[in-house]
């Protein structure tokens, strides 16, 4: 178990299998870790783009194959705080998440869409990179969210 | 999540509370859906214990708003935390949905709308 005491820890959360029934102890976990990492004003940003992540993952990364492991770690690196989400199910680079519509009138905004949108705008970097396994597919998404232990928690997210 | 629905003035107050998320969504779609299809089509999200939403509770509101206006009612929102009133900021959701500080005033909104077509 890390040292709540060690900032630079790396704390890791296993899903096996990652299940929407999960995301609420995604967010616990989250929420827990920030406060022992010091990042606790970043939280409501970090637990967002994450659940939005692992939300992606159930309903579309695993289409015809079963929901393999997934792993939500976080650290903290300097006043930055790091979050790697690492899955196994199909593939899917974030920078291809179509523009979303945020102007349309009631009648022709589509509904969906907005969950990548969401995820970019609550981190400050994102990474992605998925390789071949003797397991399968490996695929890491790296969200870097700058100055999380300097954050107010009524600051802006 | 907890849903519960009241009605105020011929309107239909849907107070939600928790976390709306894609697991949670479907169960807040479904209720207020049943509102609207049910005939009471001016609707009131009383979100003021709503400690959470994901994009998945803005399909909710988007999908809800649709069917009530396409009917002649209307779904606004009422009493929205800041974390939550940030999500529908970011989403271009504000001007497409009219928020109010508390219910009542999202409830006497609808007296100026005049009868349901």
């Amino acid at each position: 178990m890390a040292d709540p005491f060690d900032a630079d820890a790396e704390r890791v959360l296993e899903l096996s299998p990652l299940t929407l029934d999960r995301l609420g102890d995604i967010r616990q976990f989250l929420r827990v870790t920030l406060a022992e990492l010091g990042c606790a004003g970043a939280t409501d940003a970090i637990v967002l783009a994450v659940d939005e992540v692992c939300a992606n993952l159930v309903e579309h990364a695993t289409d015809g194959i079963s929901p393999g492991p997934t792993r939500v770690s976080v650290r903290r690196s300097g006043i930055d705080a790091i979050i790697v989400v690492e899955d196994r199910g199909h593939p899917f680079d974030p920078a291809d998440a179509p523009a979303p519509d945020l102007v349309s009138d009631w009648i022709d905004r589509p509904i969906g869409g907005l969950g990548w949108f969401l995820v970019k705008q609550m981190v400050d970097e994102l990474s992605y990179d998925s390789v071949s396994t003797a397991q399968g597919m490996l695929n890491r998404l790296t969200l870097i969210k700058r100055g999380a232990a300097s954050a107010s928690p009524s600051g802006p997210v | 999540m907890q849903i519960s629905i009241s009605q105020q003035d011929h309107v239909t107050i849907v107070a939600v509370a928790g976390s709306i998320d894609a697991l949670t969504a479907d169960t807040l779609v479904t209720a207020l859906l049943d509102e609207v299809a049910a005939g009471r089509t001016r609707l009131v999200a009383h979100f003021g214990a709503v400690e959470y939403t994901s994009s998945a509770g803005l399909r909710v509101l988007l999908s809800t708003l649709k069917e009530a206006r396409q009917r002649g009612g209307d779904l606004r929102i009422a009493d929205i935390r800041p974390n939550v009133r940030q999500v529908l900021e970011l989403s271009g959701f504000t001007s497409i949905l009219k928020c109010f500080a508390d219910v009542d005033s999202a409830v006497a909104s609808f007296a100026n709308m005049g009868g349901n077509k």
